[in-house]
């Protein structure tokens, strides 16, 4: 029963990291039809940036979060006007090559300033567990899992109930008639990549801590939020949401009963099952985002 | 007058002989003369051929005198050639495909993998059995993860072969019995074709070379055939070229296997030229590199991968010291290719090639009875050309989702 508690937090917790990265994504994509490809890389930076702020900088560690997440909003910004502005009119391919080649520029920065080796980022609970139908839960994980719960529900929040939300969800639906009638793009887009790089750089600096950072993590991450929003289907929101919760689930439950050498590669079965059969995902039953 | 139409392109009538009634055909010779002398359209000239013996002629005199200059260039040529042939396969699979795939590293590891292990056997199986047994597999591997990927569309299959790759690669790792202790097979036997042994690199030059010039070859036939033109018929308005009559699927297996296939001859052909297989070789860093290669030399034309593998190769020379923010300097390279130069650097060459045709034209006058050759289109060229369907990144139509 410990074993299955202990997996069970362990699932939901990476499902939860998984599920704020692909509310990121989708926040982008629906704003901007851009598929981005540094997104991996975006969550490494979050991770070198938050052991940057509470090892060289000393800075507590809510603070050290919250100085990450404006530094990663700063740096989404930066690739909206580099790398998305000026070739905005030009097919969502082209944008997304653009992307790739801001994440291999950002890889390359990390590497320059960290090198390639496996850091260790301090967590703010040093390791402590408490104790869970007599499992023991690393307090890390319940932490990932409480704050992404509120930052999913805030953007669930922001993309329903506020202009913002209205604004993305009509360029989502309709981008001439939206500009026609009224949208702004600019500001929604600088907000969608702020967002969406913030909430990468949230997730960086959250699961940092439950092992080792090197330039591939952010990567490994964004493969497994792939399979998700697959599993999910892309565009539902509720359904990326479920598909990362069940992608956190798979991997963990199966890995740690079955077969547990061959965990990391279950998210990408379930991908490939799932693409196979009904590549919109299980959730999905409208368009995506044309 | 006739040599006059024949310079303006136009296809010249055969002067009826004095004898010949009205409703006479033209004789034999005059059927001859008007097919040898009528305009041609491209895919019959042999302008392609011609280029490619130019580039084979130039290669084989500057190769080896590069080479000749210290066993590191030679390495690096050698590395070139390398990269040429396995980006010029991404490239059928990318550019004329419409595949948006990650797969051809992982193809290079298959081939290198599968190689060593035939031929380490202890069975005496020739290196040549290895190489062509790496290339089967290769397209067979390609067939299984196009049926398995045959209802994803554009950024779907990208993943899909995204986690293809992982997953292979993942299982290199872990397979001692085929890939070695931790996916690393050393003492791989060097190269021998025909009782010929290719240990040094200056030998391995002229069969990279060889081994290139053939892919080309081959590469030249599809420009020149059908299946080009349908192929990005199929990649431009999949739907479109259905109803014509082209079997899109069929044309996009063909190039995605064929692709895979020369991905995974090379990668067994560098695994027994290094004499070392890992699965380090063939991660992230070069299947970036490739895509790299394709975009920074040029979607559109089988020459840009090569253009592409030669700059993506010379240039960690160029920033020796600044070695350290090397990837630092590729992105910022790719990022400024495609803001502006959307073809790559053959579409650049072109331009200026075509520049300066109108150039000399101006300060030569024509010849009586020729014209001068019409400007080039002005303005952009079409940013979508040589890119996987264009539109949507999932789909424009509900049903390319599922198919």
């Amino acid at each position: 029963m410990d074993k299955f508690v202990a997996l069970l937090f362990s699932g939901i917790a990476y499902g939860s990291i998984v599920a704020l990265l692909n509310v990121g994504f989708l926040v982008l994509y629906r704003a901007t039809n851009v598929f981005n490809f540094a997104y991996g890389d975006l969550v490494t930076l979050g991770g070198y940036l938050g052991l940057w702020a509470l090892v060289d900088l000393n800075i507590p560690t809510v603070l050290a979060i919250l100085f990450v997440m404006v530094l990663m909003s700063g740096v989404g910004v930066g690739i909206e006007r580099v790398a998305y502005t000026p070739l905005r009119r030009r097919p969502p391919m082209v944008v997304a090559i653009a992307t790739l080649a801001a994440g291999i520029a950002i890889r390359g920065a990390l590497a320059a300033w960290h090198g390639s080796d496996a850091k260790r980022v301090p967590g703010v609970f040093n390791n402590e567990t408490i104790t869970l139908f007599g499992a023991a839960i690393d307090r890390q994980r319940v932490l990932i899992i409480v704050v992404t719960a509120v930052a999913v529900t805030g953007v669930w929040y922001l993309v329903q109930r506020t202009s913002f939300g209205r604004s993305v969800r009509a360029l989502a639906t309709d981008p001439e008639t939206a500009q026609l009638c009224g949208v702004r793009t600019s500001p929604i887009t600088i907000g969608a990549f702020a967002l969406s790089t913030l909430l990468a750089g949230l997730a960086g600096v959250l699961i940092g801590p439950l092992g080792f950072i090197d330039l591939d993590f952010g990567f490994a991450l964004m493969l497994s939020s792939f399979a998700a929003m697959v599993l999910g289907g892309f565009g539902s929101f509720g359904g990326v949401v479920a598909g990362s919760l069940i992608i956190g689930l798979v991997q963990q439950m199966a890995g740690g009963y079955i077969l547990t050498d061959w965990a990391p590669i279950f998210p990408y079965v379930a991908l490939l099952v799932v693409i196979g059969i009904r590549p919109s995902g299980i959730f999905n039953t409208s368009r995506a985002r044309l | 007058m006739a040599k006059a139409m024949l310079d303006d392109g136009a296809v010249p009538a055969v002067a009826p002989s004095a004898d010949a009634g009205p409703t006479d055909k033209p004789s034999t010779w005059g059927r001859v003369v008007q097919r040898a002398t009528a305009t041609r359209p491209p895919s019959y000239r042999t302008k392609q051929y011609r280029t490619l013996v130019a580039f084979v002629v130039v290669i084989a005199v500057l190769g080896p005198k590069l080479g000749g200059h210290s066993r590191s260039y030679q390495f690096m040529v050698n590395t070139w050639l390398m990269y040429s042939i396995a980006a010029v396969g991404f490239y059928w699979v990318f550019s004329l495909a419409g595949r948006f795939a990650f797969t051809q590293t992982f193809m290079m590891s298959v081939g290198a993998y599968m190689s060593a292990w035939w031929t380490m056997r202890g069975d005496g199986h020739s290196v040549l059995s290895g190489v062509l047994l790496a290339a089967a597999v290769g397209a067979l591997l390609a067939l299984g993860i196009f049926v398995l990927l045959r209802k994803a569309q554009a950024i779907y299959f990208g993943i899909g072969t995204l986690a293809v790759t992982s997953i292979g690669l993942y299982v290199f790792s872990r397979w001692p019995e085929f890939t070695g202790p931790g996916g690393t097979k050393i003492g791989v036997p060097p190269l021998e074709f025909f009782g010929k042994e290719f240990i040094d690199d200056g030998s391995v030059f002229w069969l990279f070379l060889g081994v290139l010039v053939g892919i080309l070859l081959l590469g030249v036939w599809i420009e020149r055939s059908p299946l080009r033109r349908e192929a990005i018929a199929g990649r431009e308005k999949p739907s479109v070229a259905a109803l014509a009559g082209v079997s899109v699927n069929r044309h996009q297996l063909s190039l995605f296997m064929l692709g895979s296939a020369v991905g995974a001859l090379i990668g067994a052909l560098a695994a027994h030229w290094v004499g070392v297989v890992a699965t380090d070789t063939y991660g992230i860093d070069l299947g970036i590199g490739l895509f790299l290669m394709l975009i920074l030399g040029g979607r559109q034309s089988m020459w840009g991968p090569v253009l592409g593998a030669a700059f993506y190769v010379a240039l960690p020379e160029f920033i020796k010291s600044i070695s350290t923010y090397q990837r630092i300097v590729y992105g910022v390279i790719l990022l400024f290719v495609i803001m502006t130069l959307p073809l790559g650097l053959v579409g650049l060459f072109k331009q200026v090639g075509d520049r300066l045709e109108r150039v000399i034209h101006r300060i030569r006058p024509p010849r009586a009875g020729t014209t001068t050759p019409p400007l080039a289109a002005v303005g952009p060229p079409p940013d979508d050309a040589g890119l996987p369907h264009a539109g949507s990144l999932l789909s424009t139509e509900a049903d390319d989702v599922e198919r």
